[in-house]
């Protein structure tokens, strides 16, 4: 918190070498958020391009306001989220009209998790609704807190909170008791 | 049934979600970064990029000052505590050390100090505790590269060897003022990350931490003999993580009962003039001093008057803990996190909580800033130990006529203990 909070004071210096570590600090967490979300590693580095170039726009007025760390988390959030809408849009408005879940993709395998369970995890996420699956991401995954959460996204703790319970019931059963 | 399926589900995907490998194209950090520091240049400036006090301000133009401060921050008042834990072993160590610190009031150090732009230079500094063994109340450091930096009876010099000029601010702006000693070590031991660790020397033990200070983040680390618990050599960063080169780095200290006076007269030619550098109020500061939301209305008083009302108020503010008011007083803090401002003016260690405010003087100082003018009013305050401390401080002046206004910009320099002459 207080290393971050100097990084502000320096990046509003518009001190490049805080920018860049802010970045390095954050980059992975912030990759693994967008990859979570989206099912294509382009857009999710799109993403990642797309939050920074707003960050840094701001050096000089930015105002720390929560930990840097789920401000950026958020911002990735808000940005794939719109991703994705536009993503569902272009499949709505053209042929072919059914909304697909979002893929997993194969990725490197899990260093902690079977392959086979690490596919049927991610399987079973993308199934979830957008926004649930951002609070099970933010939550779960980069530690966020329910009020930090809402408060960010501007949304009542309640809301958050149910969205959690929704995404937890529906991996339960789209997995079927197989954890 | 549902209860007993639910951390499980939770675990899984919470260790699935964390673990997950990060993979990048190789050429996503240097597109990021390109284009990240270029809409940096273009973004434009909005406000104030730091809202703590900011001292040293005006040292850190010179050569000198560069290295000067590097050193002083060393021994730094402004260590803004954490309340942090730490092992036994660690405070066990501290405590050791703490207590070999108590018979010395004086000490010299040398070692190298970096200059911003990287070139390390050799010094040498001798230090003089005040009565109660707290502040420092003589100080005097000298560069091979002809710098001399001194500190006495409040005022803080600088002068470069050949120059007829000696520069002094009637304020300790450098940063001096704790004793390199006990409770200098009690304040390191609030440092949120302090850690006692073997060295590779058996004879000695390496104690490092980070904390933050009004020159911003501080690492350090002290070689601590296992014998006399002691320190034999502090090394200092302008970092919170040990990274980099140390800017100040003493290779040796000896400790003293006393030195004699002599040792903290600095050689001056007589044929110097002396030149006090006038408080001054950062650029980058205005935009925020000026917010129409902030300050206290003058309403056809005097600038005293004004001044000492603000002043009251604020230090009324922070004893009661009300961070609306002292936001609302001091702009600078309204850029801070409530955990923050709560550490920076609240909190240090609970003896040194301010407890009451027992004089709001005159001005002692004018100047003036793009915004208007500005006075110095110097407050003395006790603590919760019992200690007297005086502190001045700028109040600046907004706006003419009935809108004209007045905000509390920090203090001028470190505040100063005042011992009771008995």
């Amino acid at each position: 918190m207080w290393e971050d909070w100097l990084l502000i004071v320096r990046f509003n210096r518009k001190d490049g070498d805080a920018f860049r570590r802010i970045y390095l600090k954050y980059r992975s967490d912030l990759l693994k958020v967008a990859g979570a979300l989206l099912s294509d590693q382009g857009a999710a580095e799109d993403v990642l391009h797309d939050v920074f170039m707003n960050f840094a726009r701001q050096a000089g007025s930015f105002r720390l306001r929560s930990r840097l760390k789920a401000y950026l988390a958020i911002c990735v959030a808000n940005r794939a989220r719109d991703v994705n809408r536009r993503e569902r849009q272009r499949r709505t408005s053209g042929l072919d009209a059914v909304e697909e879940p979002v893929s997993p993709q194969p990725g490197p395998a899990h260093p902690l998790v079977e392959r086979e369970r690490a596919e049927r995890l991610a399987a079973a996420l993308a199934l979830l609704p957008f926004e649930q699956r951002e609070v099970i991401v933010l939550h779960l995954q980069q530690g966020l807190r329910f009020r930090e959460i809402a408060r960010l996204q501007a949304l009542s703790p309640n809301t958050v909170m149910s969205r959690y319970r929704y995404a937890l019931e529906k991996l339960r059963s789209s997995l079927n008791g197989e954890l | 049934m549902r209860n007993e399926k639910e951390p499980n589900l939770v675990s899984a995907m919470k260790t699935y979600l964390r673990f997950t490998p990060c993979q990048s194209s190789g050429n996503l950090d240097e597109r990021i970064l390109t284009d990240g520091l270029a809409a940096m240049g273009e973004a434009p400036y909005e406000s104030s990029a730091w809202s703590g006090w900011d001292v040293g301000r005006i040292i850190m133009r010179s050569r000198i000052g560069k290295l000067a401060l590097a050193a002083l921050v060393v021994v730094s008042v402004l260590l803004i505590g954490f309340p942090g834990q730490w092992g036994e072993s660690s405070a066990w160590a501290l405590e050791q050390t703490i207590e070999a610190l108590k018979p010395y009031r004086a000490a010299y150090l040398s070692g190298t100090l970096m200059s911003k732009d990287g070139h390390p230079t050799a010094f040498e500094m001798w230090m003089r505790a005040n009565p109660t063994g707290v502040a420092s109340q003589e100080m005097l450091l000298r560069t091979t590269a002809g710098g001399l930096v001194w500190v006495s009876e409040g005022k803080s010099y600088q002068h470069t060897r050949g120059d007829k000029t000696v520069y002094y601010e009637d304020a300790l702006t450098q940063g001096i003022s704790h004793w390199f000693g006990p409770h200098l070590f009690i304040l390191l031991g609030q440092s949120d990350h302090l850690e006692v660790t073997e060295s590779r020397d058996e004879r000695t033990l390496v104690m490092r931490g980070s904390t933050i200070n009004m020159n911003g983040p501080t690492a350090w680390e002290f070689v601590v003999n296992r014998d006399t618990h002691l320190p034999v050599s502090v090394k200092q960063w302008s970092t919170m993580d040990h990274s980099g080169a140390p800017g100040f780095a003493a290779t040796e200290i000896l400790y003293y009962d006393d030195l004699p006076d002599s040792t903290f007269q600095p050689e001056i030619s007589q044929e110097v003039t002396y030149q006090e550098i006038p408080p001054q109020i950062v650029e980058t500061n205005l935009s925020v001093l000026g917010g129409s939301r902030f300050g206290l209305a003058v309403n056809g008083r005097t600038y005293e008057a004004a001044a000492q009302d603000i002043l009251q108020q604020t230090y009324e503010a922070i004893i009661t803990r009300d961070l609306d008011t002292i936001r609302r007083l001091c702009p600078l803090t309204s850029l801070t996190t409530d955990a923050y401002l709560e550490t920076l003016l609240l909190v240090k260690t609970p003896e040194q909580a301010i407890a009451s405010i027992d004089q709001v003087g005159g001005i002692v100082k004018r100047g003036h800033s793009p915004l208007g003018p500005f006075v110095v009013v110097p407050c003395t305050v006790t603590r919760q130990d019992g200690s007297h401390w005086r502190t001045p401080l700028i109040v600046q002046f907004r706006g003419s006529g009935a809108s004209e206004s007045c905000v509390v910009y920090g203090p001028y320099g470190m505040p100063v203990q005042i011992i009771d002459d008995l």
